[in-house]
């Protein structure tokens, strides 16, 4: 027998849903569609565009080429203050990006404890360019990765890699033929939502990298600009955005039903 | 040449210590239950375990100090363990690979493996699109690809389907006996151990309890776990179907009739097992549905608490457990005559070959 369901449930979830797609509605329906055109094919947004997806693209490599190894730590190593370590690792997630772009810019600033030594004796500064929005991207980004990565090793059968071990196989072949491939989803779905969350990425960027067109001016920081000077292409740049995102997502959703 | 171990291994609590002789060409069957500590020795010999105490040499070198990887071990694990994302090829590969072998001299190997071993299995197919029977197959490639000195099969007929193990079980014979090295069969089913092995040792609770020929631990269980677990009449023969749908099994030391659940073919070949405990002992000649009744003379007595196994010279020979009361009820000495009687169907019957020109059929239990 279907369950009825209550009037005040439909209510409720109506608001629910309108209250969501409203704003996007709004978008659609203030949009200058007329001047599309200039808005995309401009010299600044096409600079955020690229730049946004350079900077999305590097820091989800970053974060797995980090985030990965540190799953593993995570779930196999035997080290001490394991809770503690995976709470400060994953803590980005749940972290306003503000107090993330203080805490690189105070690390890694010109003047800050590790920056410093940097810039005086390797004269490398990360602040105001494209690396400093790599870097801010990967610390929000990264403990996705961990986290997707850890369940997915956590899940995996160890029996494949003892039997791996006794057929010859070092850790290192065992994990490169065997314990990757098996990830494999779950390695997909980590870079997939590490690449969204970076291409949203808006308040450790503008924090650490601060806001320059063509080195650290990714999309949703143009879109933040331009909401004063040029509301019609915010809307615009705003919408290739809903646009990135939607898309990300069903593939996302794609990627959740392969894995079963 | 072959294996020697002497070792202790330790898992949490649980401790197995063990002398492990097998020359190269012969099977050693490890009987035990579960919690005997079978696994704990198969990790400890490939070497995800480490040992506490002792060595483990093979050809006369000391083999327990190398890491898993460096072992001269060919492994056929429990539940198969083909690797799921490599190929039914790649998985045989995998040994040779992993020691660096260039690719194409792997593939070649794995081929002509997989074309000897398992001839029905496609190359390119994914572990998870073959049968129980198949997977085995493959494994035993891939255990063989490496030419190891040292075969371990941990349980190789625990996931196989029934009709499949006779097929396997010949071939895993053969493989022991030629492919140069020695071979430890971990076992969990007495007949695979009784019927594959050369030599057999029982483990209970980490130790050793008994280790001999089949035949020797069969006849002598040296335990009342070990009388139950392999003291079981074992008949090897050639079936003549009966009119009746019975059949009459032909072994080198005399017939039985057995009742099999589906029709046989003249000539397959089969593997007959009854219960000590089955066999009825009468001081005159029984009367009775029983269809199989033998007269003999008792060779051999021993009694363990009260029960006892009488050993009579019959055509076949025959073990029969009865209480220790019956014994002195009944007069029962070594020397005298007795009639001994069991029913068809309590023979539970494994064919192992078929006859020319008959369907395929699977194990035929009682």
């Amino acid at each position: 027998m279907r369950a009825r369901t209550p009037l005040p449930l439909w209510i409720l979830a109506g608001t629910g849903a309108v209250f969501v797609a409203l704003p996007l509605s709004a978008l659609l329906i203030r949009a200058p569609w007329g001047d599309l055109g200039t808005a995309l094919t401009g010299v600044g947004a096409g600079t955020a565009f690229r730049l946004s997806i350079v900077v999305s693209l590097v820091a989800t490599g970053l974060s797995l080429l980090l985030g990965v190894p540190l799953a593993w730590v995570l779930a196999r190593a035997p080290i001490p203050g394991r809770s503690v370590l995976r709470a400060i690792v994953v803590l980005p997630v749940v972290l306003p990006p503000v107090v993330g772009g203080l805490g690189l810019l105070q690390a890694l600033g010109r003047g800050g404890v590790i920056g410093r030594w940097l810039y005086e004796g390797l004269g490398v500064q990360l602040t105001f360019t494209i690396w400093g929005a790599i870097a801010a991207t990967t610390f929000v980004s990264m403990p996705l990765v961990v986290l997707a990565t850890e369940s997915g090793l956590r899940s995996i059968d160890r029996r494949y890699e003892r039997a791996a071990a006794a057929l010859g196989a070092s850790p290192a072949y065992s994990i490169r033929r065997i314990v990757l491939p098996m990830l494999a989803p779950q390695l997909a779905a980590g870079a997939v939502l590490a690449w969204a969350r970076a291409l949203g990425e808006f308040g450790a960027t503008i924090t650490f990298a601060g806001n320059f067109a063509g080195r650290t001016q990714t999309l949703p920081l143009a879109v933040y600009e331009a909401r004063l000077t040029d509301p019609g292409g915010a809307i615009l740049l705003s919408l290739l955005l809903v646009a990135l995102s939607l898309g990300v997502l069903v593939a996302m959703r794609d990627r959740i039903t392969q894995a079963r | 040449m072959g294996l020697h171990a002497d070792f202790v291994a330790r898992r949490d609590r649980f401790e197995v210590a063990i002398v492990l002789d097998v020359a190269d060409g012969e099977t050693l069957a490890l009987l035990g239950p579960n919690g005997a500590g079978k696994s704990t020795i198969v990790d400890a010999l490939t070497g995800t375990l480490e040992l506490a105490e002792g060595a483990i040499e093979l050809n006369g070198e000391r083999i327990d100090r190398l890491p898993p990887e460096q072992r001269p071990i060919g492994v056929c694990f429990q539940d198969d363990l083909l690797f799921p994302r490599l190929s039914a090829l790649e998985n045989v590969a995998f040994p040779l690979r992993a020691r660096r072998t260039a690719k194409a001299i792997a593939r070649a190997r794995a081929q002509e493996l997989l074309t000897r071993l398992a001839p029905s299995v496609d190359p390119g197919a994914a572990p998870r699109s073959l049968s129980g029977g198949e997977r085995q197959r493959v494994a035993l490639a891939r255990a063989l690809a490496p030419e190891p000195r040292l075969l371990l099969l941990d349980e190789p007929f625990a996931n196989v389907d029934v009709s499949a193990r006779p097929g396997l079980r010949a071939l895993v014979r053969e493989v022991a006996r030629t492919f140069g090295g020695a071979t430890v069969l971990i076992a969990h089913d007495p007949l695979d151990a009784l019927t594959l092995a050369d030599r057999v040792t029982l483990l209970e609770e980490g130790r050793q309890t008994q280790t001999g020929a089949p035949e020797q631990i069969r006849n002598a269980p040296g335990s009342a776990y070990a009388a139950d677990l392999v003291g079981v009449n074992l008949f090897a023969g050639v079936l003549e179907p009966l009119p009746d749908g019975a059949a009459t099994l032909r072994t080198a030391d005399g017939e039985l009739t057995v009742a099999p659940d589906a029709p046989v073919g003249r000539g397959a070949r089969a593997l007959a097992t009854l219960k000590p405990i089955d066999v009825s002992l009468h001081a005159r000649e029984p009367e009775g549905s029983a269809r199989n009744v033998f007269r003999g003379t008792i060779s051999e007595i021993a009694i363990d608490g009260d029960r006892a196994r009488v050993r009579i010279d019959t055509r076949p020979p025959l073990t029969a457990e009865i209480t220790a009361g019956s014994v002195a009820r009944m007069g029962l000495r070594v020397g005298v005559e007795v009639w001994a009687s069991f029913k068809a169907v309590e023979v539970s019957l494994q064919i192992e070959s078929l006859a020319d020109d008959t369907p395929p059929a699977g194990t035929l239990a009682r």
